[in-house]
């Protein structure tokens, strides 16, 4: 499977990060191909290429503000959660994507 | 990198949120004492600042701040936080300048991605060294 998804939270200096890398290392365990973007105090950085959201079979938003750029996932199946999900149970969200994906 | 951007202190002698709050606020040493607790609220009505099990990572963005640093508090014992968060040991609270500088924003997002490492965190828990190991 192929996922991209989004990190940003209130201050953008802690849970933004964390939960990018809490969410690529459990997409990782489970086999998946993950590309996370983050959108934090320092701007947008590790950016979706426009290939890759194409490519993707669901989006993740770990997200607990508005993002920019949302439109760019219009039509892709999106599962969105606080940051506060991706960091304390990176797995748990994994495999409910994973239920999401497969029950399309 | 700042030697001073990385606070450690063990068996501190706190035993709530507001003591908390209050130890760094003291470390801080400002003439005038800053409203940690209330700038803190904010954040903390936006979600957990729980990141694992007895870990909380209170933050926060303000412009009363000198400078950016992290506080690593280890409290003699484990402390409750708030109604929801109890049986905490290790606070980890990051205080950041407005208008940062991206070098120390990156510097300290290098640390936050690092916070995702179980392993990083049992060493932040256990170890006796004040100086840590970034």
């Amino acid at each position: 499977m192929k996922i991209v998804g989004v990190a940003a939270c209130t201050v953008g200096i802690a849970h933004t990060y964390i939960a990018q890398e809490k969410l690529e290392n459990a997409a990782k365990k489970a086999g998946y191909d993950i590309h996370v973007e983050t959108q934090g105090t320092i701007g947008i950085e590790n950016k979706l290429t426009q290939e890759q959201i194409d490519a993707a079979d669901v989006v993740i938003l770990a997200v607990d503000v508005k993002i920019s750029g949302r439109e760019r996932f219009e039509g892709k199946k999106i599962v969105q959660v606080p940051t506060e999900v991706a960091v304390k149970s990176p797995n748990k969200l994994i495999q409910k994507v994973t239920e999401v994906v497969e029950a399309q | 990198m700042n030697d001073n951007r990385f606070v450690m202190k063990l068996d501190v002698p706190i035993r709530s949120r507001a003591e908390c709050f209050q130890f760094v606020s003291d470390e801080l040493m400002d003439e005038e004492k800053i409203d940690l607790s209330g700038l803190m609220a904010e954040r903390e009505e936006n979600g957990s600042v729980e990141i694992a099990e007895e870990i909380v990572l209170p933050h926060l963005e303000s412009g009363v701040l000198d400078k950016s640093q992290i506080f690593i508090i280890r409290p003699e014992e484990k402390i409750t936080w708030d109604e929801k968060i109890h049986r905490v040991k290790l606070i980890i609270m990051i205080l950041l300048r407005k208008e940062e500088t991206d070098e120390v924003k990156r510097e300290i997002s290098q640390f936050t991605r690092k916070l995702a490492d179980d392993a990083f965190l049992d060493y932040l828990m256990e170890t006796n060294q004040p100086n840590i190991e970034i």
